[in-house]
């Protein structure tokens, strides 16, 4: 019976651990213009709705904009001509994974943190072509114009 | 208009522009006060120097690699609109979260958290685009991690199933438990605190 019940917590921990592996990060909540998504080199179009996963390079193409929030309630958004990598997202709390780094390669973009950069401060950063921010909250604009 | 004021006009144009930019360098970094009027605080830094904002509309940035980040400054609200507002106004709709709590080491909804269910259902209804729905399980810090670990998930299902009871499509919800990783309430461990043994709704 104890037996039993070690399987079956095993179980829920391996569960909740394969539903992390495949899930998306956060999903396009808002999008004007023509906005896209480089995934395994292959660059197509993302819109409302669409979830976005660890190395998307997120891309909006002449003008347009774009807001995406993540499941740890970030909200970034990006202006015209912007294009965005999210380079690592780990949101697991119980096992202390935190970290949530993104570099936005040009263009703008409005960021407000979440709960990663509550928890754990040191593991938040924006990279740029020409500095790196590191984030203790909560709510900035950043513009990459070489 | 004189004609030599109409053959200065593109000059004024052009210097007008080197004004403004002079005022805000190419690469630039804004710090703003948060939707709750909390200000964070952002460090910039490169190879050449840091700088660190802390209050709303301080600003700072450089021109090109290789340079400092300047001194920071204030950028008055007008000023960030007019750089910024494209990407300001495309801020999606905040997240609401709503809190649960449960009678100690038990899945059961407290009285007060089961009258809650309707609420949740009526925002879920009332959001701007089809939203995500996130149903985290969490613990206080007594008893052993692990024990909290598959509590906090038993807590989430709970809730889960009380809301898919209520003909919610269950593509829109997902299920996550954080164990005793991610409280409220920050306690040493082996701490009862009801505020912490709770299943955050958060409608995204």
């Amino acid at each position: 019976m104890r037996l039993v019940k070690h399987l079956a917590i095993l179980l829920l921990f391996l569960q909740a651990g394969s539903a992390w592996a495949d899930d998306a990060i956060g999903y396009i909540k808002s999008a004007e213009g023509t906005t896209l998504v480089t995934r395994d080199a292959e660059t197509m179009p993302i819109t409302l709705g669409d979830p976005v996963f660890v190395a998307d390079l997120l891309i909006v193409k002449g003008s347009g904009s774009m807001g995406i929030t993540f499941i740890d309630n970030s909200q970034l958004s990006m202006g015209s001509g912007s294009q965005l990598k999210l380079t690592s997202f780990e949101f697991v709390p119980k096992e202390e994974k935190l970290s949530f780094v993104t570099e936005l390669l040009k263009g703008t973009l409005l960021y407000v943190s979440g709960v990663i950069a509550k928890l754990s401060p040191d593991s938040v950063s924006v990279v740029t072509p020409v500095a790196t921010l590191s984030v203790r909250g909560t709510k900035f604009l950043v513009r990459v114009d070489d | 208009m004189a004609p030599e004021l109409r053959a200065i006009r593109p000059w004024l144009a052009a210097l007008t522009l080197l004004v403004l930019s002079a005022c805000a360098p190419n690469n630039l970094f804004v710090l703003l006060e948060d939707d709750n009027g909390k200000v964070g605080s952002i460090q910039v830094e490169n190879d050449a120097g840091a700088q660190t904002l802390n209050q709303a509309g301080q600003a700072t940035g450089l021109d090109r690699a290789g340079q400092e980040p300047v001194e920071p400054f204030v950028l008055e609200e007008d000023e960030i609109r007019d750089v910024f507002g494209e990407v300001l106004d495309a801020q999606p709709e905040p997240p609401v979260t709503f809190l649960l709590y449960f009678r100690t080491g038990t899945s059961e909804l407290t009285d007060e958290s089961q009258a809650l269910i309707p609420e949740i259902l009526r925002t879920i209804d009332g959001r701007e685009t089809p939203p995500r729905i996130a149903v985290v399980g969490h613990t206080d810090t007594v008893g052993a991690a692990s024990v909290n670990a598959s509590l906090s998930l038993e807590r989430a299902r709970t809730v889960r199933d009380l809301l898919l009871r209520q003909a919610l499509d269950p593509e829109m919800v997902e299920l996550t438990s954080h164990g005793e990783g991610n409280p409220l309430i920050p306690t040493a461990d082996e701490t009862s605190e009801p505020r912490n043994r709770r299943v955050e709704v958060t409608i995204r």
